[in-house]
């Protein structure tokens, strides 16, 4: 169980380091770096916990709620470092892109040039639809929470503070 | 037109036109663009019309009384990229110059060191993506020599599409040639027997090449109405993708792994 639980810390730890070396690649501010490495850590977390056996949940379903939970998580992190929410939500995601599925299915394509057995087929179809699923389950992830405090928040919620603090310089 | 532009309208719509062509170009939403310009207009008591595309940003400037003062188009020269620094100053200065009372060419000289910051030094850029991609060949189950090749891959992947993108190659020529470079270290590893095993090694090794941004981004604007700009980024992300698989598929078919 406690060998469990630090596997699951590791894996999280290197979700961090990822999305740490992401936000780098995409010349994210430095005051936000520290946040993204803190968001990705917990996301990994979130993600690695759902998808142990004992709790059995698919990774379909670890992906969308690790990555709502970055989701969410980067619009009060995003007020505290002052930078828009997407600048941390996407980097902490990517760790998450399914590599190994999209791998998988490209090269089952390729085997499929000569080897045309339906199990081939069928591997390969299923693991292109799990690339499919999972980068469209993390966009959705990262995107709705922000969609549904866009609604109140930039049109309603957002411009109005930046009036607030208008007024009180005034 | 008959009566003369004012030259704070003029200046204005030369700096929202370049304040939306640097958010273009740093990877930002549709819709945040649009917001960020229109709340920059909006500081200085002007109304924005913005009409923008991957490649175009339109700015047309009304007064409140709905006199058309200026408008303008810039052209952008490449697809957007992603640098994240220019987002959230820009976003941060959009909010800044109703708070402080800014005028347009103070603005505009903020803008101007906005856009010129410096970007990460090279080799920690380098390092730490290194480290993110042996960080995933962790995660999915990769060991520590595994780890240490997928390390070397992708800092020689990254460090040729550094230099490819200097020599200004067509971008999906520079991700297939990052991935061809970084999954033939891969396979010369594999050959020399370093490890028996390098599955995962060779399924993260060109993490670093994933078009995230584009393909995050495309939802965005899909779910936010704007679905000619969300399919074309999309589109983008998707040829992104295919160059990374063809690369990855050259170097799988000369060394024939299995």
């Amino acid at each position: 169980m406690i060998t469990d639980w630090l596997d699951i810390l590791y894996k999280a730890f290197w979700c961090g380091c990822g999305a740490l070396g992401f936000a780098v690649l995409f010349n994210t501010p430095s005051r936000a770096l520290f946040a993204i490495f803190l968001c990705g850590f917990t996301a990994g977390l979130i993600k690695f916990t759902i998808i142990h056996p004992d709790v059995g949940g698919g990774i379909i379903l670890a992906s969308l709620i690790a990555a709502s939970a970055v989701g969410f998580a980067s619009i009060p992190v995003s007020h505290w470092r002052h930078v828009p929410p997407i600048i941390i939500s996407i980097p902490s995601v990517i760790p998450f892109v399914p590599g190994s599925y999209a791998y998988r299915a490209m090269l089952g394509l390729i085997k499929f040039i000569n080897q045309t057995e339906v199990e081939v087929l069928t591997k390969t179809v299923h693991n292109g639809a799990m690339t499919f699923f999972i980068v469209m389950v993390l966009a959705l992830g990262v995107t709705l929470p922000m969609l549904l405090f866009r609604i109140e928040s930039v049109k309603k919620v957002g411009i109005p503070v930046a009036r607030r603090k208008k007024d009180k310089n005034r | 037109m008959s009566n003369q532009p004012s030259t704070e309208a003029n200046e204005l719509g030369k700096l929202l036109l370049q304040a939306g062509t640097a958010l273009i170009k740093a990877g930002a939403g549709s819709n945040r663009v649009v917001l960020n310009v229109m709340r920059l207009a909006d500081a200085y008591g002007y109304e924005a019309q913005v009409d923008m595309g991957t490649r175009y940003i339109t700015v047309s400037l009304h007064s409140k009384q709905q006199e058309h003062i200026f408008s303008g188009s810039r052209h952008l020269s490449s697809l957007p990229g992603s640098n994240f620094k220019v987002i959230a100053e820009i976003s941060r200065l959009s909010w800044a110059v109703s708070e402080k009372n800014m005028t347009v060419s103070e603005a505009g000289m903020e803008l101007e060191k906005v856009i010129h910051l410096p970007e990460y030094n090279r080799s920690i850029v380098l390092l730490l993506v290194g480290l993110a991609g042996s960080s995933f060949c962790y995660t999915f189950g990769g060991n520590a020599i595994e780890m240490g090749i997928t390390f070397l891959a992708t800092v020689a992947g990254l460090f040729c599409k550094q230099e490819l993108i200097r020599k200004k190659f067509n971008p999906y020529l520079v991700t297939y040639c990052s991935a061809v470079l970084a999954a033939l270290i891969i396979g010369i590893a594999w050959k020399a027997g370093i490890s028996s095993g390098l599955d995962h090694a060779f399924a993260t090794c060109i993490l670093f090449l994933i078009p995230g941004v584009p393909l995050i981004n495309s939802i965005i604007d899909i779910i936010d109405g704007y679905i000619l700009n969300g399919i074309d980024r999309g589109i983008n992300g998707i040829i992104h993708a295919f160059a990374i698989a063809s690369g990855l598929a050259t170097i799988i078919y000369i060394f024939q792994v299995q």
